[in-house]
């Protein structure tokens, strides 16, 4: 019994963090997706896709994540009208309208290599939940520490030929 | 304003510098500071932009991301000494950050700069950043800004109060130049000492020192000029004093200085003495002997220690003298006259006797006119001298002339001579043929004055010929109307006066009484002027007129110049007909002028008639005409008189 509490406390303490943590990520990413000064060259429709990217069978997740999103911004983020939309590794890189990518918690690093890679050679940003993913080649993720902290990859930065507000890197925290 | 326009030269510059240069000062300091304290707060108001211009990207960007902490992104402003307080907010007033430094106590004026927040990609205002910026610097900066003036101030005084003081002493110069001109004085030479003298006041003492000399060499001219005139002045007064004091010809003091010297002393006995005919003299020798004369007679009565003055043409006065008596003054006159009578002197190379008639007023208040009076009475009672007697009444008699002398010239103003005529009768025919016109003064009451009573005085005044006129014009008027001949009286005066006759002359055309006017003059007159006479009787006579002797027969009449004259009438004198019955000899004369009328073909008429015993005694005598109180009073024939 006591160790179904502890596991049962350590769960929620783990889930208030994921929470916390995404919920930050559904809050700002599509604004850091509006700091692209090529966004509008990356869509033919009027509406820009951010893709919630998931693998295995986390589409559920992914949908979640979405409908957050979608639901906390309306919509539209500055001029900008949006749709989060859930998509799986395999969908996405066939996709050529996707202007932003965000990839939830716990993928595998094959999965987050190969989505990193199609980023770079499409300068289609991707963020992550884990900053830890940045070492897959991530452009980008929130980190929730003293401060919020945005982690910019520097390598795929470069690489990706990415176009930013420059404000951003005045606050992003690029690392190598 | 008036102060500073009669301050002093050296006051009024330091004035005008010290105004001019507070003017520019004080223009210079207020754009100064303006600027200064603009470009200060500019300054700090930049800084302050600079620093939200770093800050408000990433805060921007920071609030667009919904990152609530931003501590730590603007840690390197906060962090700054200048930077008082931090205020981040979003348009709905949600304050995000809220920074205030703890140990600001400072009482500098701070500086707020509030800048808006922009999205980073469509540049809409999401928020707005307060920059609190210590003004601290910016005091500091006016601190020294207002030291610095401070000094500059105090520099531009002290040299504007040397540049006073250097100025005084630049213009000292003037003032003793002004000193030492000021108790210039044309004979006083002055030198002008100036230490420390400009050029320019250099100069100006050159030309001060060319001036006064000019101005020493005029005055010594006019000093000159001055002693000349002074002398030419005092001779002149000399000369003047003379002239007016003294006589020219003789030098003797005039009547002007014995009037004076009567009035200075009291002596008040005065003799006049007049040369007996000395208009004769003058004529039969000359002005020039006459002048020479009276000067020779200057020197001999000076000589006889009389103190003579020469108070007119032939008359010399003599005052008595102090110390003597009346009767010692008596005395020397008579003495003066014997030895005048003796005394010859030289015109010509020829000997002249002199005679002199003198009048003397003693103790008199009015001394020269008493005197001339006395001259008078003596010169007429041919004595030799008289002192004037104010019991004789003479002075009064002057009085009385004069005064009827007033009232005949107030008479012929107010037309007051008035005329009566006094019928002249026929003997044979016993009827009036002629008038005699007899004038009178009408006085105001209606009374009348006799001729003698003032025609006398007329002809002294020269009033007679206005008189005679008036009767002219009067009694050729009143004949004009009616047909009898009248006669008018006419002095030998009125014959010689032009205007007369050309008014009588004029009269007589206009009335056309010519050729019944007889003019009646006297025997003696026409005897002394004969000449004069007999030509206005031709003139006369020309136009028609008759001429009568009047008062014939008492004279020395010379029967040959009646002839001459070519009367038409005698006129037997009345003292010779009023006693024709009595006196003889009077009927003998009468007889003869009758005879002598009768021969030569004219009239005679006789005056007096005072009684039928007279006028049957003048009929059987056989004369022509009778008038008098017997056959005719005068009376007034014209109307308005009547």
């Amino acid at each position: 019994m006591r160790v179904l509490f502890l596991l049962m406390v350590g769960f929620f303490v783990a889930l208030a963090d994921d929470t916390f943590i995404l919920n930050a990520h559904i809050r700002m990413l599509p604004k850091i997706m509006a700091l692209d000064t090529r966004l509008t060259l990356k869509t033919d429709s009027s509406k820009v896709i951010f893709a919630v990217v998931y693998d295995s069978n986390r589409k559920s997740d992914a949908q979640f994540i979405a409908d957050e999103i979608n639901k906390f911004h309306n919509g539209k983020v500055s001029n900008i009208h949006f749709t989060a939309v859930p998509f799986s590794l395999n969908e996405i890189i066939e996709r050529k309208d996707i202007a932003f990518v965000y990839v939830i918690q716990r993928c595998n690093s094959k999965s987050l290599k190969k989505i990193a890679a199609w980023g770079i050679s499409n300068s289609i940003p991707t963020f992550s939940y884990d900053v830890a993913d940045l070492d897959s080649g991530i452009l980008g993720s929130i980190a929730i520490e003293r401060s919020t902290i945005i982690y910019i990859n520097k390598k795929s930065l470069k690489e990706g030929k990415f176009h930013f507000d420059e404000t951003l890197y005045q606050i992003a925290r690029l690392i190598e | 304003m008036n102060r500073f326009i009669n301050a002093r030269l050296s006051t009024k510059l330091f004035m005008t510098l010290v105004l001019v240069t507070l003017i520019i000062f004080i223009t210079i300091t207020l754009a100064t500071f303006s600027i200064v304290r603009d470009l200060t707060l500019t300054s700090q108001k930049e800084k302050a932009s600079l620093l939200i211009d770093t800050v408000s990207p990433a805060v921007s960007l920071s609030l667009f991301l919904g990152i609530n902490d931003l501590g730590n992104k603007l840690s390197a402003i906060t962090q700054r000494n200048e930077v008082i307080a931090l205020k981040i907010s979003d348009l709905k007033g949600n304050i995000y950050l809220n920074y205030r430094q703890h140990d600001f106590t400072s009482s500098y004026q701070a500086i707020n700069i509030t800048a808006d927040l922009m999205e980073p990609s469509t540049l809409k205002p999401i928020g707005s950043i307060t920059l609190t910026y210590s003004g601290e610097e910016f005091t500091k900066t006016m601190d020294r800004f207002y030291t610095l003036y401070g000094w500059i101030t105090i520099s531009i005084f002290s040299i504007l109060w040397l540049m006073m003081l250097w100025i005084n002493r630049l213009l000292l110069p003037i003032t003793l130049i002004a000193h030492k001109v000021r108790n210039f004085k044309p004979g006083k030479k002055i030198t002008f000492d100036i230490p420390y003298a400009q050029r320019e006041f250099t100069q100006i003492i050159h030309s001060f020192e060319t001036m006064q000399e000019s101005v020493i060499q005029y005055s010594d001219e006019i000093e000159a000029i001055n002693k000349n005139l002074e002398m030419k002045i005092t001779e002149q007064t000399h000369r003047a004093t003379q002239h007016l004091y003294y006589d020219n010809l003789t030098s003797l003091p005039n009547r002007i200085k014995l009037q004076e010297d009567l009035l200075e002393k009291a002596i008040n006995t005065v003799a006049i003495l007049n040369i007996d005919d000395f208009k004769e003299i003058n004529d039969f020798f000359g002005i020039d002997a006459g002048d020479w004369l009276l000067t020779q007679i200057a020197h001999w009565l000076s000589e006889m220690k009389l103190k003579p003055y020469r108070i007119g043409g032939d008359e010399f006065a003599f005052r008595l003298k102090e110390g003597n008596s009346h009767i010692e003054f008596q005395h020397d006159i008579e003495m003066l006259l014997s030895l005048l009578s003796e005394k010859l002197f030289m015109i010509a190379e020829e000997t002249v006797h002199v005679r002199a008639t003198v009048g003397i007023a003693v103790e008199s208040d009015k001394p020269l006119i008493h005197a001339d009076v006395a001259l008078n009475k003596a010169r007429s009672a041919k004595l030799p001298y008289s002192i004037y007697d104010q019991s004789e009444g003479i002075e009064q008699q002057y009085q009385a002339n004069i005064a009827m002398s007033a009232q005949i010239r107030q008479a012929l103003v107010e037309h007051r001579i008035v005329c009566q005529y006094q019928p002249i009768v026929s003997c044979a025919a016993g009827k009036i043929e002629k008038f005699e016109t007899l004038v009178r003064i009408q006085n105001e009451d209606g009374s009348l004055i006799a001729p003698y009573d003032f025609l006398p005085i007329a002809q002294k005044t020269k009033l007679y010929h206005h008189i005679t006129q008036e009767v002219v014009y009067q009694a050729c008027h009143l004949f004009a109307a009616r047909d009898e001949q009248f006669s008018i009286n006419l002095s030998s005066s009125d014959m010689l006066d032009v205007r007369t006759v050309t008014t009588i002359e004029n009269i007589l055309r206009q009335t056309g009484t010519a050729n019944r006017v007889i003019f009646e003059i006297l025997e003696s007159e026409g005897i002394e002027n004969f000449d004069e006479v007999a030509s206005f009787i031709t003139r006369m006579k020309e136009l028609g007129a008759k001429f009568a002797i009047d008062d014939f027969g008492t004279g020395y009449s010379n029967f040959e110049n009646i002839l001459k004259l070519n009367v038409d009438i005698l006129k037997i004198d009345g003292t010779l007909i009023k006693s024709i019955n009595e006196n003889p000899r009077n009927r003998i004369v009468v007889e003869a002028i009758v005879d002598f009328a009768h021969r030569i073909g004219i009239d005679t008429v006789a005056e007096f008639v005072a009684s039928e015993e007279i006028l049957q005694n003048i009929t059987d005598l056989g004369i022509t005409y009778a008038q008098g109180f017997h056959t005719g009073k005068p009376l007034f024939l014209n109307p308005k008189l009547m």
